[in-house]
């Protein structure tokens, strides 16, 4: 009865039962979460919008294979995470992106923002956010030119818009007067005297540029929204880039990902609520002829600021990127009201009209340090 | 209710296959193998000549030193000689092989009556030494030094752990509930033995048929044993963390539930060493949970220390071809054996056949912070994880791996499947073997 020498089960060390979670499922979560907001880009802009979309995608991929390979790695493009900083980067991409752009994009993504550093688990910085910020400094006319929406004609969802603004010449001059700077407009005579494309500047450009005139003569902030241009805002009626435009569909995205728990309400709601509260409190800068002068305080122009620019994106797809935030629920509350000030100063104080992008690299930069404050209380220690 | 310890996870309980099925006695093993090492401590040494006869509850191997426990005969027949097992840690220990001759008779030392009244602290702490006792929720500490504080500590409250929060285990469970009478005699016994003043018992609400019982017999008794729900979270049973639900304690890092006036005895012990104290008896036979998938007939059976696996595994349909994983314990801190050429011993409160998949590849972390979050110690796992992966030990000690109790909470939810707790195992015994060094040439 010596002990036999030959192993017949599986030896390795305890626990021996798993969570059925894992990375890949995380990923393709996400992945899936982001469709709904990208289709209804596709709605608003056109099919036109998929370039972009599929560029970007195939960038990412095509470099996580190639570096891994450099690297003598197994390919890990099975773990999803490839594939969802393809989907994030063109939702930060602007419709009309040409295919090498996005495709130029992608490749930074990966292989500076992501690869660089050893891979998934590594990277300091969020990878989609840092090829936005590098296509914006290396391509600015491409990233600037954030497109608007067919407003009439083409999409259902313009003559949504076009029903609720009663008539299209009008909703076209407000903006146009709104807008200051709207660069083009396209007019397509086919459909009832619709605008196919517009491109001009959203309404966070307009927030800083814009003054108006009240009814005695005064001069006021022009952004002094009314209901109309905050439903645009949330449904998709503003330009921007593809992920940006419908908050609502991020909002429904980011609920799902907080109902599966892949990520916890803590990020959303911390970074959100900030935004929210010094988007109201804060006085508003505006221009007035040569100078800028600045609204009262509790003026803020608070739901636009939630709906508009890629906060929502922001706040429930890249500000919860587990690889780049903090390990803590406090450390994530902390990183997440650091995101909101951010956002909210660069948006009224600094020479870019959306801040979400920048704010959340900087807190990324930051991550280290509130780990490190942060450190859970060991049971027992003093 | 107090506010509950921090982390912690939920496993699937798995004990439905088990939990309704009454304690019986295992078939009659043609042979036992009783181990000398069955406790925390040195082996002890053997006592019987080869061929002698022994009987049951006869001391086969005495303790060495104050940290050691006896052995005991389980049946009666003939010392055959002394063989090789496999340790559920994986190294080899002897053990005294006796031949069952099925006539079950006991030593006549081994069923010395007492009258419980009678006992003072020291006769109680004796009894138990003598009759083998170990922490038998899987620790295997002797309990009479558990029940021997040193002078300086004091000790108010005994805590009866009834959580049982491993998956698949029911043995404690089907224990309270047919056998509470016995189990708050004991407990009465250890505290009486350690002078505390106060009986908790703290039993997982998933076990509400063991909480009536335990009822119950406290009313019947009238032993003033209070009997504290606890929600089902694992791992409720480790010590720390039943102390600090149920008494709202903390038990200082690097100390032990004495530290606050508390100790902590399982279950099964309390049994045993009620069946020590008023029948004399040994500790020769324990409850063992078997189930799992692989396992046709999965039950609650009184085994006999030293049955071999392959002989109890036999009886409850054990399907070899299908298990991956054969486990001593628990699924979260249970000891996998290679084969079946191993005996049953004091700590194993069960026996789980997994036909699951048991090998994961494991990814890089991508610092979701979910080990974090379960970590009921309040350490970063995740964090000690990669020190353990690049054999950094001195950060490991500065993220004090040493403050982990190997709960396995970490690699449970980690979403990379990194083998978390078993980089800190590694850590931590590569820490105490250099410590021990460093001691050494001192």
């Amino acid at each position: 009865m010596s002990a036999e020498e030959k192993i017949l089960f599986n030896v390795n060390n305890s626990p021996h039962v798993r969570d059925g979670d894992s990375t890949a499922r995380i990923m393709f979560t996400v992945a899936l979460l982001l469709v709904p907001a990208l289709v209804w880009a596709l709605f608003i802009f056109g099919w036109r919008a998929i370039v972009p979309i599929v560029s970007s995608v195939a960038a990412c991929l095509l470099t996580e294979s190639v570096c891994c390979r450099w690297r003598d790695r197994p390919n890990s493009i099975g773990d999803g995470s490839a594939l969802v900083t393809g989907l994030l980067l063109a939702a930060v991409s602007p419709a009309n992106l040409p295919w090498w752009a996005a495709a130029v994009g992608g490749v930074f993504a990966i292989g500076i923002g992501k690869q660089a550093f050893g891979g998934l688990g590594h990277n300091v910085w969020n990878p989609a956010l840092l090829a936005r910020a590098f296509m914006q400094v290396s391509m600015p006319n491409l990233m600037m030119s954030g497109e608007w929406p067919h407003l009439g004609g083409a999409s259902w969802i313009g003559n949504l818009f076009y029903d609720l603004g009663g008539n299209f010449t009008e909703v076209n001059e407000r903006v146009k007067s709104l807008a200051g700077a709207v660069t083009t407009v396209s007019r397509s005579f086919a459909n009832d005297g619709g605008v196919d494309v517009l491109t001009g500047a959203t309404v966070l450009a307009r927030m800083k540029a814009a003054e108006a005139v009240d009814a005695a003569g005064q001069i006021i902030p022009a952004l002094n929204p009314d209901w109309m241009e905050i439903i645009h805002a949330w449904m998709g009626g503003e330009g921007g880039s593809l992920g940006e435009v419908s908050a609502l569909m991020l909002v429904l995205g980011g609920y799902f990902l907080i109902e599966r728990k892949i990520i916890s309400w803590d990020i959303p709601v911390f970074f959100l609520g900030t935004v929210a509260v010094l988007g109201l409190v804060l006085p508003h800068p505006y221009r007035l002829g040569e100078v800028y002068a600045y609204t009262g305080w509790f003026q803020g122009p608070w739901l636009l600021h939630l709906g508009s620019g890629g906060l929502m994106l922001g706040a429930f797809f890249m500000a919860t990127d587990m690889v780049t935030t903090p390990l803590t629920v406090k450390g994530r509350r902390i990183f997440a009201v650091g995101c909101g000030c951010m956002t909210i100063l660069i948006r009224l104080f600094a020479g870019y009209p959306e801040g979400v992008c920048y704010a959340i690299l900087f807190m990324n930069t930051c991550v280290p340090f509130i780990d490190t404050l942060t450190k859970p209380k060991v049971f027992g220690k003093k | 209710m107090k506010e509950l310890f921090r982390g912690g996870c939920h496993p699937p309980e798995k004990k439905d296959a088990t939990a309704d099925s009454p304690l019986r006695p295992a078939k009659a093993p043609p042979f036992v193998a009783v181990s000398f090492s069955q406790h925390i401590g040195k082996p002890s040494s053997p006592l019987v000549k080869i061929g002698e006869r022994v009987l049951r509850g006869q001391k086969i191997a005495e303790s060495q030193g104050f940290v050691s426990a006896p052995a005991h005969a389980s049946v009666s027949g003939v010392a055959k000689g002394v063989v090789q097992l496999r340790h559920p840690l994986g190294f080899l220990v002897d053990a005294l092989k006796i031949e069952n001759d099925g006539k079950d008779e006991w030593h006549p030392d081994a069923v010395i009556e007492h009258d419980l009244d009678q006992l003072a602290a020291g006769d109680i702490r004796k009894l138990v030494q003598e009759a083998g006792i170990v922490g038998m929720g899987g620790a295997t500490f002797p309990t009479h030094v558990k029940l021997s504080p040193p002078k300086d500590k004091s000790i108010d409250v005994l805590v009866l752990n009834g959580a049982e929060c491993e998956p698949y285990l029911t043995a404690d469970d089907r224990l309270m509930i047919e056998h509470p009478r016995e189990i708050l005699r004991g407990a009465a016994l250890f505290a009486k033995a350690v002078g505390a003043s106060r009986i908790v018992a703290g039993i997982e609400n998933n076990k509400p048929g063991a909480r009536q019982a335990m009822l119950e017999a406290a009313r019947e008794l009238g032993c003033g044993v209070e009997i504290f729900p606890l929600p089902v979270k694992y791992p409720q049973g480790a010590e720390k963390q039943l102390i600090y639900s149920i008494l709202g304690r903390t038990v200082p890092s690097g100390g032990l539930p004495m530290d606050v006036g508390v100790l902590v005895h399982n279950m099964a012990s309390l049994y045993a060493g009620y069946d020590a104290c008023r029948f004399g008896h040994p500790l020769t036979e324990r409850v063992v949970t078997v189930t799992g998938p692989g396992m046709g007939n999965p039950a609650n059976l009184w085994v006999r220390i030293g049955t071999m696996a392959s002989h109890l595994l036999e009886e409850c349909g054990f399907d070899a071809g299908a298990t991956k994983k054969l486990v001593v314990g628990g699924p979260m801190m249970g000891m996998p054996m290679r084969d079946l050429e191993w005996a049953t011993s004091k700590g194993g409160n069960g026996i789980l056949a997994l036909t699951d998949p048991v090998a994961y590849e494991h990814g890089p972390c991508i610092r979701c912070g979910r080990c974090i979050e379960a970590c009921p110690l309040g350490l970063l796992p995740c964090a000690l994880s990669n020190y353990g992966e690049a054999g950094l030990l001195a950060e490991s000690i500065e993220a004090n791996a040493l403050d982990c109790i190997e709960c396995g909470c970490c690699s449970y939810v980690c979403p990379s499947k990194r083998p978390i707790v078993q980089w800190v195992r590694m850590e931590k015994a590569e820490i105490n073997r250099l410590r021990q060094l460093a001691a050494a040439k001192k």
